[in-house]
């Protein structure tokens, strides 16, 4: 078993050595192997050689995620898009985005939970319940920073109580169990199931509860529906002050504690611990310590019977002494470490602990994000916070762009990235590979559009190399101006050419005559332009510009020498022409490269070109006849002018 | 969540001991004791066997894939002091390039930074590391640095092209050339930094490694200013080295100490998280948080801890 990573293979038994390499994004291959580089090597004796692609962070490439990945692109860029607009955004504003990512991201454990129960397999449905388990305790995390970060941090504590309402609702399915019995009030959950009530003040809850008990018209029950009855609940809306609400409170509380002196509970025993649960008593606390899951479920129960309106800023070390006394720090879960950084609001710690989780990158790009708008992220003091948004915001879209389409996705978040974005961005564009023309294109536009021109032409070249490799030339040479890579143009020119002796004809003509200026890319392709021309204004009848052409292309040299010949023969039928097209000095230009080209032609140790390059004896012989006629021709003409 | 995606049969007929992903992850290609190179199509998690390089005459320790815009170039060292350059023309792959010039043992090849052209640097137990760089000419040029470690060089890897401030380079669309530069490591416990400035000179010593040193890596820093370096040896230690870009001092920092020898170090693709494997049957995945601590994010024991109401 290769740890932590976790492959199965008698490989790995037998050689503890691992080599490892990455692949494009979070891809490594892993194999077994010797790393002695000494003369000995001897193999180990094993018949197969292995190697491993092992991948993580896949969570989000699942087709039932990938809702989560475009709905909360959208209230990321809502985010950017409001405060392009404002020079900040309203807290409420951020409070209703944080609603909807969470929404988001309950909407995204649905559909997994779903997704479960319609798995085949058993381990289908485990993998996609472990997924859904990360987006649960995400939504937990995000929702108690949402808290602690944006909401009033006076009137804390309801806001918390509700938390626990939502993430706890076992207390609601314990009293459904209760009543859905025969006789409710002999089940052995009955109890527990009213203290659960209470303990998330669900009052009007358990006052029906303990109306269905025999025993409601006794003088303690009756003492005890009263005093929950009239019990006061600081809430999020209340319209007490705090200090107002305190001396209700206290008021309530010393009428509590003197009816349990008074024994008005002491026919039950159940009924005498409710009454001490309601004055916040840590004895009573104890004795139920069993009917709580977690450290902050009891730490927010028992505040709320004790400081119900503690602040924010008091939580914290509440939070170390209930999880000191719950479970200890020895050991302590990811999660309970995060939840208590939250409650301390150690954001660094908060982002830190996540960050160290493999598939994290999405929540802490986003929760980052909305906590950078809202100035919490501020608390770092060597570290700048735009800074450390980036990284996380990066983070995020380098995992994006780890999969095959996701990472368009990625490309907007690292808009957003002022520093590193460009150059990440350019990184990982130019390393996508661009299977088609469409993909290419799109690459490009992204790519124009943020000024990326480094990808342009990396694309550009890469597409031009597999057009010619496809023997696609005309795309070839399109690809190659796009580039303005000069030698890819000269090469694909050559292979143009090449391709015209051959075939005689030219291939993708309209993409070439489409090119205008980007035909100055290079000369080769330049004189391929130019021969193009040459050939329409012959096809049209235009000699004389056609002649013009020829004689230009062959005295400015830009027609590559191998060339020539093939210029030569198709001056052939002009020269033939009466009265001649060809002045008498362009006749001597041609004679001349003629000369040139028969001369140099032999010590040219260049490999056999193609035959309609070279110039045996019969081409020269019907050339240099050619030539004499037409300077005869021309003479002639001049005699008759003058 | 880490997991296994597809399991390739290479058919090599001994140890392998390495494999190298093209630039876009579309091909891989591996070597082995058994002398050969051979390359893969990868494509949706099946590979198919495309070619199978023959030319080496010892174990083949190390194979590098030069960027796709010089066309598809696979440079491969060995035991065998030589080093080949192979080339794929028109499907056929062919041998490129041949440089005999080491008199020991090649043990590590890695290509230059694009930007700079087709250059290779190669480490030999000789001691000495050379640089070939492919000329206008279409013929190759190599320069030696001998005696850069005693004993015997056992890693080369070169720095990124882009240097310090390139976010403002970039967003002004001008690029400022910089300087080449490369880290090596080897027998002498040491990791060096070379600076290429017309001759190429040993610009930093970072002493720090107990025993040999098995592997260095380079870290791209994309936007940033800061340089890392990941060393590893087989005094089972993990070290990175971090230089601001600023001053001409590398702070050292140990990662961790594993339980056996440390082999290899690799950055991933944007240099944000560290690939370590070697003696002890593991590879681990490792990422700097926000804290500034360095992580272990596969540790699949972190990241546990049930959530409430989901038992």
């Amino acid at each position: 078993m290769l740890e932590p990573i976790g492959i199965l293979d008698s490989t790995f038994i037998h050689n503890k050595n691992i080599g490892h390499s990455w692949g494009y994004g979070n891809n490594l291959v892993v194999f077994p192997t010797k790393f002695s580089q000494s003369t000995t090597l001897a193999g180990v004796p094993c018949s197969r050689k292995n190697l491993f692609m092992i991948s993580w962070e896949r969570t989000l490439y699942n087709p039932f995620v990938r809702k989560l990945v475009n709905e909360s692109c959208g209230a990321f860029i809502a985010i950017q898009t409001r405060l392009g607009k404002e020079a900040q955004v309203s807290v409420s504003e951020l409070v209703q985005s944080s609603h909807q990512y969470r929404c988001i991201i309950n909407a995204c454990i649905e559909d997994l939970n779903q997704a479960a129960d319609l798995a085949e397999t058993n381990e289908a449905t485990q993998a996609i319940q472990e997924m859904s388990e990360i987006f649960y305790k995400a939504e937990l995390v995000w929702n108690l920073c949402e808290i602690m970060y944006l909401e009033n941090p006076l009137g804390i504590l309801p806001h918390l109580l509700e938390w626990v309402r939502i993430h706890f609702p076992n207390a609601l399915e314990e009293t459904g169990t209760v009543l859905a019995s025969p006789n409710p009030e002999f089940h052995e959950s009955y109890w527990k199931a009213l203290y659960g009530l209470v303990f998330q003040l669900r009052i009007d809850s358990a006052i029906k509860l303990l109306r269905i008990h025999s025993g409601f018209q006794t003088d303690a029950f009756q003492s005890a529906f009263e005093l929950l009855k009239k019990m006061p609940v600081f809430s999020v809306n209340s319209p007490l002050s705090a200090p107002e609400f305190t001396f209700r409170w206290n008021h309530w509380k010393e009428e509590c504690e003197s009816r349990i002196h008074a024994g008005d509970f002491f026919d039950s025993q159940d009924l005498q611990l409710l009454m001490e649960i309601l004055c916040g008593k840590e004895e009573a606390f104890e004795k139920v310590a069993d009917f709580f899951e977690t450290w902050y479920q009891r730490m927010i129960t028992q505040l709320t019977f004790t400081h119900p309106t503690i602040s924010a800023s008091s939580l914290g070390d509440q939070a170390d002494q209930f999880l000191a006394a719950f479970t200890g720090f020895d050991d302590l879960s990811s999660l309970d470490a995060t939840l208590l950084a939250v409650l301390r609001r150690d954001t660094r710690k908060v982002i830190g602990e996540m960050q160290g989780v493999l598939d994290n990158s999405w929540f802490t790009a986003h929760l980052a994000d909305l906590l950078y708008h809202a100035g919490a992220l501020q608390s770092f003091e060597d570290i700048n916070s735009l800074q450390l948004r980036e990284t996380l915001l990066r983070d995020y879209a380098i995992c994006l762009f780890s999969h095959q389409s996701l990472w368009s996705v990625g490309v907007l978040y690292l808009d957003h990235c002022p520093t590193v974005g460009s150059a990440t961005l350019e990184h990982l564009l130019t390393r996508l590979p661009c299977q088609s023309e469409l993909k290419a294109s799109k690459l490009i536009a992204l790519a124009e559009r943020r000024k990326l021109t480094s990808v342009v032409t990396s694309v550009c070249r890469v597409m031009g190399r597999n057009a010619l490799k496809n023997g696609r030339l005309g795309a070839a040479v399109a690809w190659a101006v796009r580039a303005q890579d000069a030698p890819l143009a000269t090469y694909a020119a050559d292979a143009v050419l090449e391709r015209y002796l051959q075939d005689s004809d030219f291939t993708s003509t309209d993409l070439l005559d489409s090119l205008g200026a980007g035909l100055l890319a290079s000369d080769r392709l330049a004189f391929l332009g130019k021969y193009r021309e040459f050939h329409r204004l012959y096809s049209a009848n235009d000699f004389h510009s056609a002649a013009t052409l020829l004689i230009s292309l062959i005295s400015s040299r830009i027609a590559p020498k191998y060339f020539w010949a093939v210029l030569l023969m198709d001056a052939l039928p002009l020269l033939e022409t009466n009265p001649p097209v060809f002045t008498s000095d362009q006749t001597y230009e041609l004679m001349q490269s003629l000369q040139e080209l028969t001369s140099s032609f032999q010590d040219d140790a260049e490999p056999i070109p193609h035959p309609n390059c070279q110039l045996n004896s019969d081409k020269t012989m019907l050339i240099t006849l050619a030539l004499s006629r037409n300077l005869a021709k021309c003479f002639v003409q001049q005699t008759g002018y003058d | 969540m880490v997991s296994v995606i597809s399991t390739v049969d290479t058919g090599h007929e001994d140890m392998i001991h390495d494999a190298q992903m093209d630039y876009y992850g579309c091909r891989l290609a591996t070597c082995s004791s058994d002398r050969s190179v051979r390359i893969y199509d990868v494509k949706n998690g099946t590979q198919t066997l495309a070619a199978d390089l023959r030319g080496h005459e010892g174990p083949v320790w190390q194979i590098a894939w030069a960027h796709p815009k010089f066309g598809n170039i696979l440079a491969s060292c060995s035991y065998d002091r030589k080093v080949i350059i192979w080339k794929e023309i028109n499907g056929q792959w062919i041998k490129f390039y041949e440089y005999a010039n080491h008199d020991s043992s090649v043990n590590s090849v890695c290509w230059a930074p694009h930007d700079y052209g087709l250059i290779l640097a190669c480490g030999s137990s000789d001691g000495s590391i050379s640089i070939l760089s492919a000329t206008a000419a279409g013929g190759w040029e190599a320069k030696k640095i001998n005696n850069a470690h005693t004993i015997g060089c056992n890693a080369v890897s070169w720095a990124p092209a882009i240097g310090p401030n390139a976010a403002f380079d970039s967003s002004s669309g001008v690029r400022s050339t910089p300087v080449k530069r490369f880290v090596s490591g080897g027998c002498d416990n040491l990791v060096k930094v070379w600076r290429e400035d017309k001759e190429w000179v040993e610009e930093a010593k970072l002493e720090g490694h107990s025993d040999w040193v098995r592997d260095a890596a380079w870290a791209p820093s994309i936007g940033l200013s800061r340089t890392v370096i990941a060393s590893c040896s087989q005094d089972r230690r993990v070290i990175l080295w971090t230089n601001d870009g600023v001053s001409s001092s590398w702070n050292q920092r140990v990662l961790h100490t594993f339980e056996d020898v440390v082999w290899h170090v690799s950055w991933s693709v944007t240099g944000n998280i560290l690939a370590v494997s070697g003696g002890d049957n593991k590879v681990s995945l490792w990422k700097e948080t926000v804290e500034g601590q360095w992580v272990c994010i596969s540790d699949v024991n972190r990241g546990k801890g049930s959530a409430p109401g989901q038992q």
